[in-house]
């Protein structure tokens, strides 16, 4: 008993030390880039100075890369790390000096992120919104504060009222809408389907399923045979809700708004079942399903590409350029087994 | 106290095992809103979607009997799932993935307790520190990635059955047949309820509460491992965030079926009608077509109502 | 009569067989003059020196009463015995003349020590013969041999007298049967010592008889008992020897035939106590409660009808199972009631839960005070403010400066012996517990107290201060209910006594008419 105790005490300790090493290398980051950061203050005071400040505050930024920090929702999924992956492939070809941080599906901690970066001198922070309604006040304190602020993939409510300089995103609506179009064209406007979506208040979901909905007005010979169906995004349960239906109803296509549920509506009806199952993300499980046929196709929400495209307008920004556009929109494809090698 | 009459009693096993005559009632309503419920077919999906769970919540039942909690099982399924997945490509026999799952599993369960009966953790606090670790290992192995590619063999096993019951469900009724024997028959299985229904007691007579008390969370953590090994088969991929929030259908089936929370008290049979009332619930709304926003309310009263009918249709005994 | 035990014993230890162990010794040639040997021990908690180089010395087929106030160090020295504790280094144990080192209740059971536990409560979700067997399963090809237990549990409760089946629940009996089971269970074990640790505190006299004659049965085996209790007339009536310990020490060792109550008493305390019973006389004044014809919904109690005046004290005898503590249990609004009706000073109160009768002036002492009587995890502060509240508050808020001083003032009305207020009563000994229960009901100033077994498992010096509390409460008028298991202690402090069976009332006896037999005769009175 004693020598756990001691052993406990030991490891504490060094969890202390080692928390106390992170704190002093963290403020030894800091410390160099003090100085722009109270260059930028007066700048946002009086008018007649901003020029002068932002002329000292370009000159170190010539000297060294910006820092720029990218916060996601999260690292926990494939569309995640695609994000992650892009995002640094695009820093290295600008020569920023990219920081990739998480928030664990966290709105607080995603708030606290951003006003740790601002804190640190970041010259330009990336994130996408854990929650559209949450991040409004921290984006703002960080646009006060001199930092350029955009958001990827999906945007905060009002973004312009928050000093957002822009958003790069996909659009989830489209995606939806691209996705039941190729449904409804496979089978030629006219059959049963059945619904599989994400959390029951997730945001993107909500905007993929009006997607589909927008598609469904043109089609009244398409019929909706169950209610939409929660599955959280979770391959097992949207097995499991499949294979329930399959043993009631004549389903000629599963829509789901995720690659993982497809993959489990398509395990449940097994390969080449003539019923068209289809997703949204173009994750590897996905394409996997796709070339054994057990989903017909998926449309990708190319994640990295709005990654790179945001990271591109912020260096633009704080070059000192203008955009000409501040939403940017990129593109959803549709892949299936004709070009899934592609993306592999 | 007069010594009970043997043989058999309608009316005692009744009030003792209410909870079938819920179940049995809830069937009743289903096939009656929807035939189709009780088709060959859909029984099939029942006995392959109660597998996992039913699996897990023998587990859960080891622990809670005696006298502990583990909020760790469904991360150990994503964390063994991956690592299952990842040796199940087909380089090697398909045991291998099994028996590494399993041990995996069996790790996480030893950690849990011997933090929690050596390190006098409680339960809850030391199995909430697993599953976020846990959770954490399996997203570090995989870098957050699905782990696809798993060699047919393997899909196979999730997929296939015998005389037309799925592979599953056997699986599922030797590990109820295990545990039963274990816990009933068994010096172990007695000394596990020892245990729980009062750990004073239990030591005084002689019995390593300490080694009791790992084992049952070793055997929760393996069956949490064979758990992952199967679900990563059934969903064809190695997810590592698969199976979050299971431990709470495990605890449901568990005190569904009569287990107590603080210990010392639950039967096999009852964990079996737990785990499938909850699983019945899950189809039976599928099948109805519900809306998910429904299915989650009609869950949580069922589970609860199901709870409240039994304690108060076994009180009028007395 | 054939033997149970030793039954038992021969498919305990597979291949063995019979004779036992100490009936072996009986014949052997080496016999050692003391089975178990303590000499100089000694234990040091942090800030308290619990033992203080005591010995005990025990021979083979005695029964050697230890005994001393709570606090003595009797219990630490027991959980010595049986690998609980570990002593301070220095003295040494014997045992069968070898060395003799535990550390935990397995290796002592197994050398031959067992133990009946005094405040350990047995597995109640568990069935009677699961309890007996616990930790030492009868196994047949490896697994339990469920069969084999129940026969040998049945026939060992047989001969205990109990009317209970293998198969109840321990959750289905009453205090004194779980009681039972514990001594069944401890002297089915094939023990050269057996440690009893207030083995009777919770049985009528009919059991205690039971026990002393399997106690005999172990003697003559040879098995030597170490036997705790605060019950004079017990030591008197079984004991060979007496070791006496106070404050940790040890004062002295002797024949029990040699010593009396009055010898024994000054040994213990240090001071001599003349009347165990302190009577104080209080006016008797008007009919302060009553009960009519209460029945229990589930028929423990069948029409009973009991009244106290004020300065009255009345007891209730009867054997254990007899529906005492169900009555007042009923009474209190614990349990649903069939019929009946409740007066307090003349008004009828309808008791849907405790609360209707705590209104009224009426309070419970009840039976188990670490179950229902105490927040063993709390402080005296907390468990004194859980009756009676309102009379703590400061502007409508819990005032914690009136909770330390209602505590301080009890702590010295009632003789609490604690360091402060702020103590968790789950450290303090079994009297003063009992003490505290008391405090928080007096606080509440009730007019009726009903005191189901006060004394049971506290130490000569606590029961008198309790029977002077008694004493002084009804002098200020309140009339008392007391419930006890012990006839002896029914005739000291009580006016009136009246006695249930099976039940119901089985008759009531006014102080000039006090005699154990009449007692007696009337507690068993249906089953004759």
């Amino acid at each position: 008993m004693n020598k756990l105790k001691k052993l406990l005490a030991l490891l504490a300790v060094a969890a202390l030390l080692v928390s106390l090493m992170a704190g002093c290398s963290g403020t030894k980051t800091a410390e160099p880039t003090a100085e722009p950061e109270a260059t930028a203050e007066p700048a946002a005071e009086g008018e007649g100075e901003a020029e002068e400040g932002a002329g000292e505050a370009e000159e170190p930024g010539e000297a060294e890369p910006y820092k720029i920090a990218l916060i996601q929702q999260h690292q926990d999924n494939a569309f995640q790390i695609t994000v992650s992956e892009a995002a640094q492939a695009k820093a290295d070809e600008l020569g920023v000096d990219l920081t990739i941080l998480s928030a664990d599906q966290d709105a607080n901690k995603q708030i606290s992120l951003i006003e740790q970066y601002v804190a640190e001198g970041y010259d330009a922070i990336l994130y996408e919104p854990v929650n559209p309604d949450a991040l409004g006040d921290a984006s703002k304190a960080a646009a006060d504060a001199g930092v350029v602020v955009i958001n990827i993939i999906s945007a905060v409510t009002d973004w312009e009222n928050y000093g957002i300089s822009a958003i790069s995103l996909g659009n989830n609506v489209t995606a939806g809408e691209v996705e039941m179009q190729h449904v409804c064209d496979l089978l030629e406007g006219k059959g049963n389907y059945a619904i599989l979506t994400g959390p029951s208040a997730d945001s993107g979901g909500l905007d993929r399923l009006q997607g589909y909905r927008n598609v469904l007005e043109n089609y009244p010979d398409m019929v909706e045979v169950v209610e939409p169906k929660d599955c959280a995004w979770d391959t097992a349960q949207a097995q499991a809700a499949v294979e329930t239906w399959l043993s009631a109803y004549e389903l000629d296509a599963i829509i789901c708004e995720n690659d993982g549920m497809a993959v489990g509506a398509g395990n449940a009806a097994g390969a080449d079942s003539g019923i068209i199952i289809t997703g949204v993300d173009g994750t590897p499980d996905g394409f996997e399903a796709i070339n054994d046929g057990r989903i017909t196709g998926t449309v990708s929400q190319d994640g990295g590409a709005m990654a790179a495209n945001g990271l591109e307008a912020a260096v633009k920004l704080l070059n000192g350029e203008t955009l000409e556009e501040t939403t940017i929109i990129t593109d959803n494809i549709w892949i299936d087994a004709d070009n899934v090698a592609d993306y592999e | 106290m007069k010594e009970q009459k043997s043989g058999f009693n309608v009316r005692s096993f009744i009030s003792k095992y209410f909870i079938f005559v819920i179940f049995l009632f809830l069937v009743l309503v289903l096939t009656i809103l929807k035939p189709s419920f009780i088709g060959p077919k859909n029984l099939v999906n029942i006995l392959k979607q109660v597998s996992i769970n039913g699996i897990l919540s023998f587990g859960m039942m080891f622990v809670i009997v005696a006298g502990g909690f583990d909020m760790s099982v469904g991360s150990t399924i994503g964390l063994t799932g991956v690592l299952a997945a990842l040796l199940g490509k087909g380089q090697v026999p398909l045991i291998v993935p099994l028996c590494v799952a399993m041990l995996a599993g069996l790790a996480v369960g030893i950690i849990n307790g011997v933090g929690i009966s050596l390190g006098d953790i409680p339960p809850f606090i030391m199995t909430l520190g697993t599953m976020t670790a846990v959770r954490g290992v399996a997203l570090l192995i995989t870098n957050g990635n699905p782990v696809t590619g798993i060699s047919p063999e393997y899909k196979a096993v999730a997929a296939g059955s015998l005389f037309g019951i799925p592979t599953l469900a056997i699986v599922l009724f030797v590990v109820a047949i295990v545990c039963a024997f274990v816990l009933e028959k068994t010096v172990y299985g007695r000394r596990v309820y020892a245990c729980g229904g009062n750990i004073l007691s239990a030591r005084a007579a002689g019995i390593n509460t300490n080694a009791i008390k790992i084992s049952t969370f070793g055997i929760a953590g393996m069956l949490a491992g064979l758990c992952g090994f199967l679900m990563s088969s059934r969903v064809t991929i190695g997810q590592p965030n698969a199976a979050e929030g299971y431990e709470m259908d495990a605890i449901a089936a568990c005190v569904v079926g009569g287990v107590s929370m603080s210990g010392g008290v639950g039967k096999p049979i009852g964990v079996i009608v737990g785990a499938l009332l909850i699983t019945v619930i899950a189809n039976g709304l599928d099948i109805l077509g519900v809306s998910s926003h429904w299915q989650k309310v009609v869950k949580g009263l069922i589970i609860v109502g199901a709870v409240l009918i039994d304690v108060k249709g076994k009180g009028k005994k007395d | 009569m054939y033997n149970v035990l030793d039954l038992i014993r021969g498919s305990v230890r597979r291949g063995e067989g019979r004779p036992s162990v100490p009936r072996r010794e009986k014949r052997g040639e080496k016999r050692v003059e003391y089975i178990l040997e303590l000499k100089d021990i000694s234990k040091t908690f942090p800030g308290v020196k619990a033992l203080d180089h005591v010995q005990l010395q025990v021979r083979p087929g005695e029964v050697h009463a230890l005994m001393g106030e709570n606090g003595a160090g009797k219990s630490t020295l027991m959980k010595i015995l049986m690998g609980i504790y570990k002593k301070d280094p220095g003295g040494e144990i014997l045992f069968n003349g070898r060395p003799y080192e535990v550390s935990n209740p397995k290796e002592a059971i197994d050398t031959g020590v067992a133990m009946i536990h005094q405040e350990l409560n047995p597995i109640y979700d568990m069935t009677v013969y699961e309890n007996i067997f616990v930790g030492r399963e009868l196994r047949r090809h490896g697994l339990v041999d469920k069969k084999a237990e129940i026969e040998a549990s049945r026939k060992l409760i047989e001969e205990c007298g109990l009317h209970v089946s293998p198969m109840n629940t321990l959750r289905e009996l009453t205090v004194a049967q779980c009681q039972l089971i514990e001594i069944i269970k401890a002297i089915s074990v094939d023990a050269k010592v057996i440690i009893m640790d207030e083995p009777t505190a919770a049985i009528t006299d009919r059991e205690v008889e039971i026990l002393f004659g399997h106690i005999r049965r172990l003697k003559e085996q040879g098995v030597a008992i170490i036997y705790i209790s605060h019950r004079m007339s017990e030591i008197f009536s079984i004991c060979d020897r007496v070791t006496v310990y106070r404050d940790g020490q040890y004062i002295g060792c002797g024949e029990t035939k040699d010593l009396d109550e009055a010898q024994l008493i000054k040994m213990m305390v240090g001071r001599e106590i003349t009347d165990v019973f302190p009577k104080s006389q209080a006016e008797i004044g008007e009919v302060v409660f009553e009960a009519n014809h209460i029945v229990r919904a589930d028929h423990k109690v069948k029409d009973v009808s009991i009244a106290v005046r004020r300065g009255e004290i009345l007891g209730i005898g009867g054997l254990v199972g007899a529906g005492r503590s169900e009555l007042v249990e009923g009474i209190f609004g614990l349990h649903r009631l069939a019929g009946g009706e409740i007066v307090v000073r003349g008004e009828t109160v309808r008791v849907r839960s405790p609360k209707d009768i705590i209104k009224k002036g009426v309070a419970l002492v009840t039976e188990d005070r670490k179950v229902t009587g105490l927040n063993l995890r709390g402080t005296i502060n907390d468990n004194i403010a859980v009756v009676a509240i309102s009379k703590l508050l400061e502007h409508g808020l819990y005032s914690k400066k009136k909770a330390r001083a209602a505590s301080a003032e009890y702590i010295e009305k009632l003789k609490i012996k604690t360091p402060s207020s702020d103590q968790i009563v789950g450290d303090l000994s079994g009297g003063n517990q009992q003490k505290v229960v008391i405090a928080k009901w007096l606080l509440s100033e009730p007019d009726v107290i009903i005191m189901d077994e006060p004394t049971r498992g506290i130490d000569v010096g606590a029961k008198r201060d309790i029977y002077l509390l008694i004493g002084s409460l009804v002098q200020q008028g309140k009339a008392v209910i007391m419930i006890s298991s012990e006839i002896p202690e029914l005739m000291g402090v009580c006016d009136r006594i009246a006695v249930m069976s099976e039940g119901v009332l089985s008759g009531e006896v006014q102080r000039e008419d006090f005699s154990q037999e009449r007692i007696m005769a009337l507690a068993s009175a249906i089953e004759v």
